[in-house]
């Protein structure tokens, strides 16, 4: 699904947010990124989405070599991609079914299938009855459904999401985590960026820790940080 | 990729809807367009009538040849032929001395003037051939010939309008290039607001660009409700400038119809309002798609 191999990105002029990176990530799996602000979390995420260009390596993503996609190919990337953000990047003067139908119409579907497929993304978010809403009337919650609504209506086989639960409290963010790990049940890959800690502790996932750019873990049920080990005490 | 009919649908909703949502805005950039378009299009046709006026002056003029007064009507009638027979000649009219009188007395008759009753009857005109010269720049040569050549010793007088020719081809050169000059600068200028106000609703819709850009929507499908936006701008702008230059046209036309000039009575016909209309219509439409596509060019090539 994913495929990095010895990628770096460099901000200019010399600022390295990512350095040697080489990840594997299957078909179907869950993974969290995590580090500190500044690891290179978001970069990764946005090499997925090609919003990023990596100035060494190269980025594989549903067996696309990302990097050297044309401008005009990008969008056929991203259509079979969900990306959900830490604010929302929902359209404040349209209602919740607006906003969901709004991927369907920019990509150029009909009417008929906008109405079969945004109740059925608005349901697996539990949000239907809230369809007539503008998302000032929702809490920050529900707006982060309506935002992963959006990126699942197109039925894309990878999700990616950055800092997702950023705005939210814990146990909000409990409810979206419940929903991303729902979505993977049924076969999307999830790729989530996070530094919420209880998060990913409460789901025991595959992490992958970036530090200053550099790739310092990939743990296949990890939690969000190895704890020192204390001498004489056991772990 | 072709656009289905319920994209196109979504695209021109896009467009009224940003046009509604912008209102004050749309209104601003509409009213800055029909201004920049009525003076851009006033000063344009103005040019074009004045161009139009100046290119038939030229073919009013004509040269007189006044024949001593002592030369028969068949003598006249034979150097008519003869002047015809010149290469740079379109046509020769003779005007004999009765007609120059029954001239005189029509004239006196339209003026109140009362030559007639001075000359007491006694007809002092000569006869008189009307030329005209097939191009204007040949009349100096034409007169030349009959002057000096000596081949006409029954000419008296040749009679030619050169100065007011001159003068009419140079203001009209004038007018071309100034005025020319002016109507490039307007329309610069109309396209720079254009562009302004489309560059102000580009980063009003940022966020909505965003998420398009997100979802997998092409530059095509981002692109075109701006276009139509600008387009919309244009075209309302230069359907109301229109109308305002033909209303100001048709009362100058009526006021000059009053006043008689030999200017006012050369005049060709004027253009018709739907001529100015789809004319204006279609220089806004463009104006408005190229400002919009400017503003966005630069606004996804930096996202």
């Amino acid at each position: 699904m994913i495929r990095l191999v010895d990628v770096s990105v460099v901000y200019p002029p010399s600022r390295r947010a990512l350095s040697g990176v080489t990840l594997h990530v299957a078909p179907g799996e869950f993974v969290f990124v995590v580090g500190a602000t500044g690891a290179g979390k978001s970069t990764l995420l946005k090499l997925l989405y090609r919003a990023e260009l990596p100035s060494a390596g190269s980025v594989r993503v549903n067996g696309v070599d990302v990097g050297a996609l044309r401008r005009h190919e990008v969008p056929s990337l991203r259509r079979r991609m969900g990306v959900v953000f830490q604010d929302y990047a929902l359209l404040p003067d349209r209602t919740v079914f607006e906003n969901v139908a709004f991927a369907l119409r920019v990509i150029g579907a009909g009417r008929r299938e906008i109405r079969r497929k945004v109740p059925a993304a608005l349901q697996k978010v539990a949000l239907v009855h809230r369809c007539d809403a503008y998302p000032h009337e929702l809490s920050g919650g529900e707006q982060q459904r309506v935002a992963i609504a959006r990126a699942l209506v197109n039925d894309p086989p990878l999700l990616i999401a950055d800092e997702p639960t950023g705005n939210l409290d814990p146990d909000t963010s409990l409810g979206i985590a419940m929903i991303l790990d729902e979505i993977n049940q049924q076969g999307t890959t999830v790729v989530v960026a996070t530094h919420d800690r209880h998060m990913v502790d409460s789901f025991p996932r595959r992490v992958i820790e970036l530090d200053r750019g550099h790739l310092v873990r990939d743990d296949r049920t990890g939690a969000y940080a190895v704890e020192p080990v204390e001498p004489g005490l056991p772990r | 990729m072709p656009l289905s009919l319920s994209s196109l649908g979504f695209l021109v909703e896009e467009a009224l809807k940003s046009i509604r949502r912008n209102g004050l805005m749309s209104l601003a950039a509409f009213t800055t367009v029909t201004m920049a378009l009525t003076v851009f299009g006033g000063s344009a046709y103005a040019l074009y009538r004045v161009h139009q006026v100046a290119q038939a002056l030229p073919h009013q003029f004509q040269v007189s040849a006044f024949l001593r007064t002592e030369v028969s009507e068949a003598r006249a009638r034979e150097l008519a032929d003869a002047i015809r027979a010149i290469r740079d000649v379109a046509t020769v009219t003779l005007i004999t001395k009765d007609q120059a009188w029954a001239e005189m007395e029509r004239e006196d008759r339209v003026t109140g003037g009362h030559i007639a009753d001075a000359l007491a009857g006694e007809n002092p005109y000569p006869h008189r051939l009307d030329i005209q010269v097939r191009e204007p720049e040949r009349t100096a040569k034409v007169v030349a010939e009959l002057r000096g050549s000596g081949r006409y010793p029954e000419i008296d007088e040749v009679r030619d309008a050169r100065d007011a020719l001159d003068r009419a081809l140079a203001a009209a050169r004038l007018v071309r290039n100034v005025g020319g000059l002016l109507a490039l600068a307007l329309l610069g200028a109309t396209l720079v607001v254009i562009q302004n106000t489309i560059r102000l609703t580009v980063i009003a819709r940022r966020r909505e660009i965003r998420v398009m850009q997100l979802v997998g929507a092409t530059d095509t499908f981002i692109r075109l409700p701006l276009l139509l936006e600008g387009a919309f701008h244009g075209v309302v702008g230069g359907l109301v400038a229109a109308g305002i230059v033909v209303l100001v046209a048709r009362e100058l036309g009526r006021y000059a119809a009053t006043v008689s000039s030999p200017l006012t009575s050369m005049a060709p016909p004027a253009l018709g309002a739907l001529t100015v209309v789809g004319a204006l219509m279609a220089i806004g439409m463009l104006v408005g798609c190229v400002a919009s596509s400017l503003s966005i060019r630069r606004f996804l090539v930096r996202t």
